[in-house]
């Protein structure tokens, strides 16, 4: 029996601390491995290690309105909205102090999407290390924190973003990007695609999602989170590491 | 003592780049807690701490990319000696400037990315062991030869006669070990030709008077380094590598200083030399060797040297043939400055003299450019003033 997260939370900050949250508290112990569903209004989502004066247009940010969150995870910087789908799969290893192959965490995880999105007779294919592409378009870039009993895999899924704010924002794209709707025969949503990759996780995992909410423990805990460390980068216009 | 290392994480990581300590130098960890956090690709990893203790040194810092199995930090624990902490730093700052080998392949466990210390457990035949007893002999010291690494009578017969005849065993670890692999690496690898030239210091010897009066303090070893820089700048043959079939000259003037500290030789690097005036390379040498001896040396300060002076003429050697540095193309060694009887015109005077003796690698220079090089020096020395 896994979780399973679905709430409406778009705030890119708050949203942020509830993923550190989550690792966190399946490392305690405290709650069942998680999968989640989310999105964040239009953000730029910058890599733990990454420098945000190199890979984000600030100017352009500042002008639009758009807010710059530091991830706790590494990667690259990349732009959400509410066309982007956010998936995090947050899980407890065999055992303690497992080392683990990312390569295969990573592959594992695109399963459900691959799956999801060929019930939308859409072709994707997951491209080593860590994204999924489209013929020769990326739909998906993924990263991942270790701790020493659990996971956390995370990853972005183009649905129906602006990619024209996507390219205002970003200062280097690696790779041409796409959203699903404009690779899918037919019309598509959100929500179709969401439904799709639930049923997909059971298939693949060969468990059973039983939706659910942040326990008060985890409550407090993003609380803090959103508090101390998010929610002062709001108000930064550069974020120093 | 417990090492830090950079672990394999993941069955694929070769290095990994450290993203945050998350002790801090200092601080106290325990057994299990994250004490580091290292990348690799796109994944983030906590690091446990391999023991409770204190985070003695941070070998490398934060955004360093390091090789699978290298130390990154000392971890203290209640028993351990300074001196035994000091030696560990050593050792792994010295490990650090290794060329990175394929011994990454090799490593292919899956088990503990951490260091654990030796179990002393000991298998030993009843005879061996009362053998030992009688003559004081540590069994954990004996490589047994028996089935399955048994120690027989044999073994702890043979360490019974070899004690007698020496009356100190050092073992070769840390800085000695080092320095023991990169002179035979050295001294294998490069031909070592020797060119040796007197110098009269007689004109050094009053420049540092001539600025004394004025209050300027500058050492011997400065003027050396700053007229070695110069006529690198002339012959830069003499500041480049063999690497592969290509000979590379550096840009950069580089040079590295012999200091002697207790635990053996290190020669950090004294960046830029060309471009320090003599007071800036005074100060400079002086601190580095007294880090050096402090063992407070950083990575930075060991790597980078594109030659080296060896001045032992503070013991009182004339002169000697030293080892060039791995990487380089030639080191200079200097001997004593002593009163020697000089000819100048028709009689025999009393000059202080110094010997420069300059090893250089063969397969990079040929002996005339090395006397040409050694007779510019000599040259510089002895016409040298601050500019």
């Amino acid at each position: 029996m896994w979780r399973l997260l679905t709430s409406g939370e778009t705030d890119p900050y708050l949203n942020m601390a509830v993923e550190e949250t989550l690792l966190e508290a399946v490392e305690r112990g405290e709650t069942p491995n998680t999968l989640r569903l989310w999105r964040s209004s239009r953000s730029a989502v910058v890599g733990w290690s990454e420098k945000p004066e190199e890979t984000v247009n600030f100017e352009e940010c500042r002008h639009l309105q758009i807010p710059v969150v530091r991830r706790f995870t590494g990667g690259g910087t990349v732009y959400h909205d509410l066309g982007n789908l956010n998936w995090t799969f947050a899980f407890r290893k065999k055992w303690e102090g497992e080392i683990i192959s990312s390569l295969r965490i990573f592959e594992a995880c695109s399963v459900p999407i691959i799956e999801a999105l060929e019930g939308l007779r859409i072709m994707a294919r997951f491209k080593p290390p860590n994204s999924l592409f489209i013929g020769s378009n990326k739909i998906s870039g993924m990263a991942m924190y270790v701790k020493r009993r659990s996971v956390l895999c995370h990853g972005t899924l183009l649905i129906d973003a602006d990619l024209n704010l996507l390219k205002l924002t970003l200062k280097r794209l690696k790779d041409p990007v796409t959203n699903l709707v404009d690779e899918a025969p037919s019309r598509l949503s959100v929500e179709e695609v969401m439904k799709l990759i639930l049923e997909a996780s059971e298939k693949a995992l060969t468990i059973k999602l039983v939706e659910g909410q942040l326990s008060p423990s985890e409550k407090e805990l993003t609380r803090v989170n959103f508090y101390k460390v998010y929610e002062p980068m709001r108000f930064m216009n550069i974020i120093k590491k | 003592m417990r090492r830090v290392l950079m672990p394999r994480m993941d069955i694929d990581m070769e290095k990994g780049s450290i993203v945050e300590w998350v002790t801090p130098e200092g601080g106290y960890v325990k057994e299990g807690e994250p004490v580091v956090k290292i990348m690799s690709e796109k994944v983030t990893y906590e690091v446990p701490s391999p023991a409770s203790g204190t985070l003695y040194r941070i070998v490398v810092s934060a955004g360093k990319d390091v090789p699978i199995g290298r130390v990154i930090g000392i971890l203290r624990e209640e028993e351990d000696v300074e001196e035994e902490l000091k030696a560990a730093v050593n050792e792994a700052l010295f490990q650090l400037l290794e060329p990175e080998r394929k011994e990454v392949e090799t490593e292919k466990r899956e088990a503990p990315q951490i260091q654990r210390r030796e179990t002393s457990r000991v298998i030993a035949s009843p005879l061996a062991k009362r053998l030992a007893d009688e003559h004081g002999i540590d069994l954990t010291e004996v490589v047994g030869t028996g089935p399955e690494g048994r120690i027989t009578r044999e073994d702890v017969l043979k360490l019974v006669e070899e004690s007698s005849q020496f009356s100190q065993t050092i073992p070769l670890v840390g800085v000695r070990k080092t320095v023991a692999e990169r002179m035979a690496e050295s001294f294998r690898t490069a031909p070592h030709a020797i060119v040796t030239m007197d110098v009269d210091m007689s004109h050094t010897a009053d420049l540092r008077k001539r600025l004394k009066e004025k209050g300027v303090e500058v050492s011997y070893n400065a003027l050396l380094i700053k007229a070695t820089a110069k006529a690198l700048r002339e012959f830069p043959i003499l500041n480049s590598i063999l690497k592969g079939e290509e000979i590379k000259v550096w840009r950069a003037v580089n040079i590295c200083i012999a200091v002697d500290t207790p635990h053996g030789l290190i020669a950090p690097a004294i960046k830029d030399a060309d471009q320090r005036s003599l007071v800036e390379l005074t100060k400079a040498v002086e601190e580095l060797a007294s880090r050096a001896r402090e063992e407070r040396l950083t990575v930075d300060d060991l790597r980078g040297g594109t030659f080296t002076i060896t001045n032992l003429g503070i013991l009182g050697v004339d002169q000697f043939q030293p080892i060039i540095n791995p990487r380089q193309a030639a080191i200079l060694a200097v001997g004593q400055i002593s009163q020697k009887a000089v000819v100048e015109g028709a009689s025999i005077v009393a000059k202080p003299t110094a010997t420069l003796s300059l090893a250089f690698d063969h397969r990079i220079v040929d002996g005339a450019p090395a006397a040409r090089f050694l007779g510019r020096l000599r040259e510089i020395l002895q016409t040298l003033e601050e500019e």
